[in-house]
């Protein structure tokens, strides 16, 4: 009745695990450098326990240790220890989606408003998802704008940008 | 305390708490059928919401997230072994050959009186707890409260140990997110990066809302959770005469219960160990223990229970001491401090009404999920039809137009949607992202209360250890840190030994 996938999850040993760890830790080992650019303590008159730097510090030493084992691991390439993470590939469906999220809600609600947006949105996304019936890319986002557009702009009375583009042809 | 309860009594069932509690309530139950989307997603959808709404109606919307997931979970789990949160996992086990037996009927009313007995009796040793545990906690000082919050997250960190390096990091990585923007204490700007949005630190929502929200909904995208064409349900409605078998084991409800709230108070500890404790607990007393595992109604009734339970259970030190257990109870703690109401030792001194009504808000959810999945059972369990990844998108939606509508700031639908992203990774990993949210939740109460208590020592940290309750929970942490460790390494060695031929 149910076909749920079977998933074995991640390999806790690969080297995936430790990359990303290290990106994490080399970020926090860049800001600890660069404490001085991020925090101004020129014109602070407090003692070093009471000012703005101690937590920063300690909370950025943390992290670097945190990830100084992954490092090692790392470099000396650690027996047992493979690129092998989970063989569900690259993931290409949620980059797309996310490229979609970025065009349209960042920067596509002050061009073509929130309606046009949601819309093109759901309908496109549903459209690289793989589904195809009328009702499934068109009629059901055309119902679920309409719905959230009720909820946020007239329940709400939430303000949204005037639609660039249609102020363009207006104009 | 008459007065006190009479108007938390008004305000509970006023007209706003109890539509919040009911939306709440459906909200929840229905995250909580769907696999793969939880409790959690459905609280930091509302979450927005929240802060235009009084302190009680949106404690108690959210509450009702929280506590209707639980109860949503086990309908999936029994009528598809297909668990709709993780700890109905347990409720599985004898739910699904009881539905395979054509018993689905006994089994949802085992899983959901379960639910409503746990969830009733476990508000009920909140409300008996929560004044002893604040009369203690209110001698604590600084330097106490500091290694409370720390204890809180080492023993969040240590329950996830198979990825500690990952826990500690994250738990880091949240404690510095809580540092951006202005430092409340010299009000000097910290790593704003040159932006004038940043200066006011980031908003809890849209880093929640992207780092669940939409990191779980890409998730979603990739992974089929659940494919489902048919649900074996015959009735429209629960069969209420099942409902009086599931009542006949009243002793398993009440000690299932007793060990789901217990779990629920110590942090990191989560509602899928509260239900197989229960479930075990129960199997081990059960006069046929070796029903359990074949379908017997008792099994799902304490797993159920057990993990009911939890929520009351995570209040316990959230009210008392200000510190979150879990994600969910993280982003409760973050409504409260919104609306300038900082939990702790006072806060039932401070605000009883609000406390009161709190109570009064889990008893009726409790009651509202049981009546809702009583009569529309059918409807819910239709849900786990829907496409997961046509789900998903409808979730960024929403989750996007909600973060913008809180501040009209596209940076922060911005900030929501990189928030996504490193969620999205963390969830792949399968690292401990529960202890992000208490890292940023917390980091506040820790440096504010570090700062104190070096102030008061003139900035000597030996205050720490000079305090003899403070002294207690350091030990504490550096025991549940080194002990496990030792465990392991002892654990490994004697794999060792016994691989090696002789």
């Amino acid at each position: 009745m149910a076909d749920k996938t079977e998933r074995k999850g991640p390999n806790p040993k690969s080297l995936v695990h430790d990359l990303f760890t290290v990106i994490l830790g080399g970020g926090a080992a860049v800001l600890l450098a660069t404490l001085s650019l991020h925090i101004d303590t020129t014109a602070v008159p407090y003692p070093f326990y009471k000012g703005p730097v101690l937590f920063p510090l300690i909370v950025l030493s943390t992290m670097v240790l945190a990830c100084l084992p992954a490092f090692f691991r790392l470099i000396k390439r650690a027996p047992g220890g493979d690129w092998y993470f989970d063989g569900e590939g690259l993931p290409y469906r949620p980059a797309v989606i996310l490229v979609f999220l970025i065009c349209f809600f960042i920067f596509g609600i002050a061009f073509i408003g929130v309606e046009t947006s949601s819309f093109l949105f759901l309908f496109i996304s549903s459209y690289c998802l793989g589904y195809r019936g009328i009702k499934v890319i068109i009629l059901f986002p055309l119902l679920y704008t309409a719905l959230i557009v009720i909820i946020f702009k007239y329940i709400f009375g939430i303000w949204f940008p005037q639609p660039w583009l249609l102020g363009l042809i207006w104009d | 305390m008459l007065e006190t309860i009479n108007q938390a009594f008004y305000h509970a069932f006023a007209l706003g708490n109890i539509l919040a509690l009911s939306f709440g309530t459906i909200m929840g139950v229905t995250v909580g059928i769907i696999p793969g989307i939880g409790p959690m997603v459905g609280m930091v959808i509302l979450l927005p919401f929240t802060f235009s709404l009084s302190p009680s109606i949106a404690l108690s919307l959210l509450l009702g997230v929280f506590c209707g997931g639980y109860f949503g979970g086990g309908i999936p789990a029994v009528l598809m072994r297909a668990p709709g949160t993780p700890s109905s996992l347990v409720t599985s086990f004898d739910g699904y050959p009881l539905t395979q037996k054509g018993e689905s009927q006994l089994a949802l009313s085992a899983a959901i009186v379960g639910s409503f007995s746990g969830g009733i009796i476990s508000v009920f040793i909140l409300m008996l707890m929560a004044p002893v545990l604040s009369r203690i906690a209110a001698s604590f000082g600084s330097p106490e409260y500091t290694m409370v919050a720390v204890f809180g997250l080492v023993i969040v960190i240590m329950a996830y140990r198979k990825h500690m390096a990952q826990g500690f990091l994250l738990t880091a990585l949240g404690l510095w997110f809580s540092t951006v923007g202005i430092d409340a204490g010299t009000l000097v700007p910290r790593f704003n990066f040159g932006t004038v949005q940043m200066q006011t630190g980031l908003n809890i929502a849209p880093m929640c809302l992207g780092f669940f929200g939409i990191g779980q909904s890409l998730l979603l995208l990739e992974r089929k959770i659940l494919q489902s064409e048919t649900i074996n349900l015959t009735r429209r409605t629960l069969d209420f005469s099942k409902l009086l078998v599931a009542f006949k084991y009243r002793l398993t409800l009440i000690k299932s219960a007793i060990i789901g709230t217990l779990t629920g108070l110590l942090p990191g500890t989560g509602s899928i160990l509260a239900s197989f404790l229960a479930y075990t607990e129960a199997k081990r007393s059960s006069k046929n223990p070796e029903q359990f595992g074949t379908g017997t109604p008792e099994g799902c009734l304490a797993s159920e229970a057990g993990n009911n339970a939890v929520p009351a259970g995570a209040m316990i030190p959230l009210l008392t001491l200000g510190i979150p257990g879990d994600a969910l109870s993280a982003i409760l703690l973050g409504v409260f401090t919104a609306n300038a109401i900082y939990p702790g030792p006072l806060l039932l001194v401070k605000e009883p009404v609000l406390i009161y009504t709190i109570y009064f808000s889990m008893f009726m959810i409790n009651i509202i999920a049981i009546i809702l999945l009583a009569l529309f059972l059918r409807p819910f369990a239709t849900i786990v039809k829907l496409p997961s990844s046509y789900l998903a998108i409808c979730v960024m939606v929403i989750s996007l137009l909600g973060i913008y509508s809180m501040n009209l700031q596209f940076f922060e639908v911005g900030v929501a949607i990189f928030m996504g992203v490193i969620g999205y990774i963390m969830l792949r990993l399968e690292w401990p992202i529960v202890t992000w949210v208490l890292g940023l939740v917390l980091g506040p109460i820790i440096e504010g209360r570090m700062r104190e208590s070096l102030s008061m020592s003139s900035g000597n940290p030996t205050i720490f250890i000079t305090r003899p309750i403070s002294l207690g929970f350091l030990i504490a942490c550096i025991l549940l840190i080194v002990i496990p460790l030792i465990l392991d390494r002892k654990k490994k060695a004697g794999e060792k030994v016994s691989l090696t031929p002789k």
